[in-house]
């Protein structure tokens, strides 16, 4: 009886340590001397194209890219330790984690594919590029904002805004469905509203005649 | 000794530990309360700050439509067409950041973007000598009046504190408000916002436009199956056929392969037009290889040779994109050698087999007729000597350009560069007005005109 009563209360204090112990630990990737890969080389062609870098571009984050990874640092007003944490990666334009191919010069493009991932990962291609199109036709509505990002922060608007998780890192599939949405493929056929009739409780949604469904969505 | 420990260990260390853990996590919670607290208070400011600057903006522009009333001089009309714009740009981006779900706020903003719209296609009317008409007159003076109305409603509400500060789904703060003064004018509720006449982008007949390019009858499913797989060659029966009521009522019909691969394919139902074909791969991953621009004349051939098949005849390639291994190539059709922009074909062509791989011809089926072309009165050089002398003229073209959605004009093309960058003038081919001015991105992907 005692004995049970001391292990209960030990237990609790673990329990309430751990709870206290679990505040989110983000940890950013970060790319030093030793670090290799194709994010190296796209770090490497930044520095060499703005004339921080003279070696050759190998992909191997050696002596010579931290020199200049150092001098960027300086010159950018950062902690010059010659280290590419997120926010030296963000000095150079290549947000952190994200696959080299995603190009920086689209940001609406890769917002669009944030938008697909989030919301229709898992669904067919097809319908990942009919999300893409909702956006699109929204835009080009007069009922709805006049910008992809206008469209995608509406309030309300998608669920994955809210949960944040928009914010996840497309995946080349995602990214392909947004340029082709953006080159003009739209399998809606001009629908402005989709839904999952699973999921969704919303009545003037669920009261709206459906014009098509791919994968759970329902399209009108 | 071993039961004096435990003692001690029951009634001081266990309890302390308990006890420190109770108010670190107090404490913790306090925190997260207060943060949390901040949070919401920097969200409600932004909140009002909309509402507010919201209010501002239907006031300014109710003040300068009615300034309108009283303006007659060109130019002071056009200074006061041109703020409505700006207004009615910003009043809509102010809508998309407050916390009012968007079926509670599409009328709304349909109205304020088609007031901008219109002020536009105004300022345009005025620009090109034309004076308002009667019709304009009433019209504006509706939507001064639509404009007071929700300003004062707005206002009244702001002065109360009665606005939503929390993202609530359909909460029905701009649509209870109409109901409100619905019943003061016992109408059905249907045309509480005034109807515009104008040709805009926005212009609700330009949204319910019915596409040009559908001839013929309506077909049935099994004669839509036959369409698609003569164009794809395929015999197999397709995995699924779907009826597509949208903009162009349409089948949606996807064939399954052993490989995984699919293609889908959209024959519209009135006409059995081929309207859109995509062939995806097994799950739809995309592959990204490097591109290479020498074979851009072998894509173009082999899409305007499967162009020719599918009976689009005389396209002109106009410009390329090129992305994960894809190149999407636009053509136009062309009429007596002029070029028809507003009839666009985009054909996907992959870039490692030379294949087709995708098509879409909505654009073309929505607007593709025979036209009246307009009566030449500048020949092409003297067209040329109004284009600016910067201009390096490269190629000349003649081509019928939208000018708004109803309306298209002939114009001479001249494609040229200044500084490096690629531009493309338009001069009407009747008045010599410069009609509109292209700029060419050359992107990694390929060219955009913007």
């Amino acid at each position: 009886m005692e004995f049970n009563k001391r292990k209960i209360c030990f237990l609790l204090a673990i329990i309430l340590l751990i709870c206290f112990l679990l505040a989110p630990h983000t940890l950013a990737k970060v790319y030093k001397v030793g670090s290799r890969g194709s994010e190296v080389k796209t770090i490497q062609t930044k520095l060499k194209r703005w004339g921080y870098y003279n070696g050759t571009v190998d992909g191997i984050f050696g002596t010579k890219t931290k020199q200049a990874v150092i001098s960027f640092q300086r010159k950018n007003g950062l902690t010059a330790d010659g280290i590419v944490g997120s926010a030296t990666l963000r000095a150079l334009g290549m947000a952190s984690s994200s696959s080299s191919s995603s190009s920086s010069n689209n940001s609406n493009l890769y917002l669009l594919a944030q938008l697909v991932h989030g919301e229709a990962r898992g669904e067919p291609y097809k319908g990942q590029v009919a999300v893409a199109s909702v956006v699109l036709n929204r835009v080009k509505s007069s009922s709805f904002p006049n910008s992809i990002p206008g469209v995608i922060y509406q309030s309300g608007a998608f669920s994955v805004v809210d949960d944040g998780q928009i914010n996840l890192t497309p995946n080349e599939t995602a990214i392909k469905a947004a340029k082709d949405a953006m080159n003009g493929w739209d399998p809606t056929n001009g629908c402005l509203y989709y839904y999952n009739p699973r999921k969704t409780t919303n009545k003037w949604m669920l009261s709206k005649p459906v014009k098509l469904v791919i994968g759970s969505h329902s399209f009108f | 000794m071993s039961i004096t420990i435990r003692r001690i260990a029951e009634r001081f260390i266990v309890p302390s530990i308990l006890l420190c853990a109770l108010i670190a996590v107090s404490f913790y919670g306090l925190n997260k309360n207060a943060e949390a607290k901040n949070y919401k208070n920097t969200a409600e400011s932004m909140y009002r700050r909309s509402f507010a600057q919201l209010n501002d903006d239907f006031s300014e522009m109710e003040v300068h439509l009615s300034k309108l009333k009283a303006a007659s001089s060109t130019a002071q009309r056009i200074i006061l067409l041109d703020d409505i714009w700006r207004l009615s740009g910003s009043s809509v981006s102010l809508m998309s950041q407050i916390p009012s779900s968007h079926v509670d706020t599409n009328e709304l903003n349909s109205f304020i973007v088609r007031v901008g719209d219109y002020a536009h296609a105004l300022t345009k009317k005025l620009l090109n000598g034309q004076e308002f008409s009667s019709e304009d007159t009433e019209q504006i003076r509706s939507l001064q009046k639509k404009c007071r109305e929700i300003a004062e409603q707005l206002n009244a509400r702001l002065a109360d504190g009665d606005i939503p500060l929390v993202a609530l789904d359909n909460d029905g703060f701009f649509t209870s408000s109409r109901e409100q003064e619905d019943s003061f004018k016992d109408s059905e509720g249907i045309d509480e916002f005034p109807t515009l006449i104008y040709d805009g982008p926005f212009s609700e007949s330009t949204e319910k436009s019915k596409a040009k390019g559908l001839e013929g009858n309506n077909i049935s499913e099994d004669e839509a199956k036959r369409i698609a797989s003569d164009i794809l060659k395929i015999s197999t029966a397709p995995s699924s056929i779907e009826f597509s009521n949208g903009k162009i009522p349409s089948y949606d019909i996807t064939y399954e392969s052993n490989d995984n691969s699919c293609v889908d394919i959209s024959i519209t139902k009135q006409g059995g037009m081929l309207l859109w074909m995509m062939k995806s791969g097994a799950s739809g991953e995309a592959k990204s290889t490097p591109q290479s621009t020498d074979t851009t004349k072998k894509l173009t051939d082999t899409a305007l040779n499967e162009l020719k098949q599918l009976g689009f005849e005389n396209m002109h390639p106009t410009y390329a994109q090129y992305y994960e291994n894809t190149a999407v190539i636009n053509f136009a059709a062309t009429q007596d050698g002029v070029i028809l922009y507003s009839d666009l074909v985009k054909v996907w062509v992959d870039m490692s087999t030379n294949k087709l791989v995708g098509i879409d011809a909505r654009n073309y089926i929505f607007s593709h007729t025979q036209r009246t072309l307009a009566e030449k009165t500048l020949s092409m050089e003297e067209a040329e000597s109004k284009v600016t002398k910067d201009l390096e003229i490269e190629e000349r073209n003649i081509a019928l350009i939208p000018l708004t959605p109803q309306s298209e004009v002939l114009c001479y093309e001249f494609k040229g560069v200044i500084d490096e960058e690629e531009y493309i003038v338009y001069i009407n081919v009747s008045n010599g007005n410069e009609e509109q001015i292209f700029k060419i991105i050359d992107s990694e992907n390929g060219q955009l005109v913007i």
